[in-house]
C-alpha cells in the first residue's frame, strides 16, 4: 500500500491522537481502496460514553466505529467519514444513510493546517451535537434537505413561490425552455388559469417538511406525504390532471416544495425549498390513461359497465399502481435564482448600479476591455464597445 | 481464506443496524492474527476488522482475553441494571483531552502538493 505524503501525514496525526494516554480514539484497521480514488481507509472507534446524551438526540453506542477516507491530496482536500451501518439514517447531516456531513460550508470551515487534529475535533463536536439533537443551532440557517439527482434535466427557478398563506398549494409553474435540458420557472399560476399550449410543471408546495434525504421511490414519497396528512389520492389526481395537459410522448415535471429554508428557530418564517421531479413519458401516459379511465367511469355512474370496459379500466389502474410501487423519483438538478432566497454577491456594491443598464464603452483596449468584462459581470443589459 | 472472497457489506450493515448497546462480539477462537495468508483457516483478521466496525462495545477473543499470554475466562453478569461485562475496560478521557495533548496539525504543508484540487505530483 503506497501512501501519498498527505496520507502519511494524516496517519501520523491520527496515531498521535490515539497514542495519548487514556485517548478516547482507537485505530482499529487501516486499508486502502482503489475504488475510491485510492483513498486511505482508516477504521477508528471513539469512546462515546463521555458525551452528554438526550432522549431526542442520536442514540450513540458506547463505542462508535467510523471509517475515515483520507484522500490522496490530503490536507488540501478533506477526508470523508462513513459508518458500516445505517443506524444514523434519517438524522440531519447524514447523507446516503451512512455519510456524516461534518461541515456545512467546508470552504470556510476546513483548515488544511489543522489536519486530522482539526478534523477529529470537528467529528467529536458533531457526535456531541448529534447526541443532544443540537446539530442545527436555533439561530443558524437550516441545512437544506437533499434530493439525489437522477435526471439530466436542470431547472432554474427565476421567481418567488406563492406565499405561505396559500400552502399547501396545488398549482402550476409556468416554464420556459430556452435550450435542451434547461427549463426555467418564470411564474406560478392556478392550474385553471393556464392558457392553452402554455408550458408548465405541476406544482405541490407543502406546508410540512419532508425527510432530510428526499425519498428515492414514488411509493416512499407518497407515503411520506400521506403520513404528514396529505392524501395520496389528492396528489395522484393533481398529477393526472397535469398529465392530461402534457404533450404526447413528453416527460412531465413536478415541482415539490417544502418549507425547509430559513432559520431553525423560526418555523413561521420559513420559505420553500424546491425540488423538481421528472416523470418519464411512459409513466405520464399511465397517468393520462388513468385520467381517461376516471372519465369513463363517471359516464357509467349508476349504470352497468360492460365487462370488456371494466377489464380495461382495471388494467389501467393496475399499471398506475405498478408505477407507484416500483418507480424511482427522478429528481432534477435545481438552480436557484429566486429573489427571496438568493442574494447577489454584488448587492449594495457600486457595481450593482450598472445592472440592467445599456452602456457604451469608448475604447476597448487594455483598460476598456477589462471594464467591459466587469460591466457584463454586473449584469449590464446591453454593451456597445466602440 | 481465499483471494476471491468478497465482503458482504449488506450483512455487515444489517448486523450493525440490529446491534444494541451494550453489546459485545465474542470470538471463541485462537488469537486473531494481524493478517492472514491465502488458504488460512479462521480466525481471520479481515473478519475481525468488520466486527470492530459494528460492535457497540468491544470485540473479545477467548484466547486473547485479556492477553494471548495470560488468557482468562470472559465473564458477563446479569445485574439489576442489566447485562454487564465483568472484565476490565480501558478507562478513557474525553476526546478533547487527547486532541489538546496531541497538539495542532503539521508545521508545514506537504511539499509535493501542486495546488488545491490537483492532487500530487
Amino acid at each position: 500500500m503506497e501512501l501519498s505524503e498527505g496520507q502519511e501525514l494524516a496517519l501520523r496525526q491520527l496515531r498521535r491522537i490515539a497514542a495519548v494516554e487514556g485517548s478516547a480514539l482507537r485505530i482499529d484497521n487501516i486499508t486502502s481502496d482503489a475504488r475510491f480514488d485510492s483513498a486511505l481507509a482508516v477504521d477508528v472507534s471513539i469512546d462515546c460514553t463521555h458525551y452528554e446524551q438526550t432522549a431526542e438526540g442520536l442514540q450513540l453506542h458506547a463505542r462508535e466505529s467510523l471509517r475515515l477516507w483520507i484522500p490522496v491530496d490530503f490536507p488540501y482536500h478533506l477526508p470523508r467519514v462513513t459508518t458500516a451501518h445505517t443506524r444514523f439514517s434519517g438524522n440531519p447531516h447524514v447523507q446516503w444513510g451512512s455519510h456524516l456531513c461534518l461541515y456545512v460550508a467546508p470552504d470556510s470551515q476546513w483548515f488544511p493546517s489543522e489536519g486530522m487534529i482539526g478534523y477529529i475535533r470537528q467529528l467529536s463536536a458533531w457526535l456531541q451535537a448529534a447526541a443532544t439533537n443540537a446539530l442545527d443551532a436555533p439561530e443558524a440557517p437550516m441545512h437544506p434537505p437533499v434530493a439525489y439527482t437522477e435526471s439530466d434535466t436542470r431547472v432554474l427557478i427565476q421567481t418567488n413561490t406563492p406565499g405561505r398563506d396559500k400552502w399547501p398549494w396545488f398549482g402550476a409553474a409556468v416554464v420556459l425552455q430556452r435550450r435542451a435540458n434547461l427549463v426555467e420557472i418564470m411564474d406560478w399560476k392556478e392550474a385553471y388559469k393556464l392558457t392553452p399550449g402554455e408550458h408548465f410543471a405541476a406544482s405541490i408546495l407543502l406546508d410540512f417538511e419532508l425527510s432530510f434525504e428526499y425519498p428515492r421511490t414514488v411509493r416512499e414519497l407518497l407515503q411520506q406525504m400521506e403520513q404528514r396528512g396529505l392524501e395520496t389520492t389528492k396528489t395522484i389526481v393533481h398529477l393526472m390532471l397535469a398529465a392530461e395537459r402534457t404533450a404526447p410522448n413528453a416527460p412531465m415535471l413536478v415541482v415539490v416544495g417544502a418549507p425547509s429554508r430559513g432559520v431553525v428557530s423560526e418555523p413561521d418564517r420559513r420559505l420553500q425549498h424546491l425540488s423538481v421531479w421528472e416523470i418519464e413519458a411512459e409513466h405520464v401516459q399511465r397517468l393520462k390513461n388513468a385520467a381517461l379511465a376516471c372519465d369513463v367511469m363517471n359516464r357509467f355512474q349508476g349504470k352497468e359497465t360492460p365487462d370488456e370496459l371494466r377489464v380495461l379500466i382495471d388494467s389501467v389502474f393496475s399499471e398506475l399502481f405498478k408505477w407507484q410501487a416500483q418507480s424511482r423519483v427522478r429528481w432534477c438538478y435545481v438552480h436557484e435564482n429566486r429573489p427571496e432566497i438568493v442574494v447577489r454577491r454584488d448587492d449594495g456594491a457600486p457595481a450593482a448600479w450598472f445592472r440592467g443598464k445599456s452602456i457604451a464603452v469608448w475604447g476597448c483596449g487594455a483598460l476598456g476591455g477589462l471594464l467591459a468584462e466587469h460591466l457584463v459581470r454586473a449584469s449590464a443589459k446591453r454593451l456597445d464597445p466602440l | 481464506m481465499d483471494d476471491d472472497e468478497k465482503l458482504r457489506a449488506d450483512i455487515v450493515r444489517d448486523m450493525g443496524n440490529s446491534a444494541l448497546s451494550p453489546g459485545f462480539i465474542v470470538a471463541s477462537s485462537h488469537p486473531v492474527p494481524s493478517r492472514n495468508k491465502p488458504g488460512d483457516n479462521p480466525p481471520h483478521a479481515v473478519a475481525k476488522a468488520q466486527y470492530l466496525r459494528i460492535v457497540p462495545n468491544e470485540f473479545l477473543c477467548t484466547h486473547q482475553h485479556p492477553s494471548k499470554h495470560k488468557p482468562y475466562p470472559i465473564i458477563f453478569e446479569v445485574t439489576d441494571a442489566g447485562f454487564a461485562y465483568a472484565g476490565k475496560q480501558a478507562a478513557t478521557e474525553p476526546l478533547d483531552a487527547a486532541l489538546t495533548a496531541a497538539g495542532s496539525g503539521a508545521a508545514a504543508a506537504p511539499a509535493t502538493a501542486v495546488g488545491f484540487g490537483r492532487g500530487v505530483k
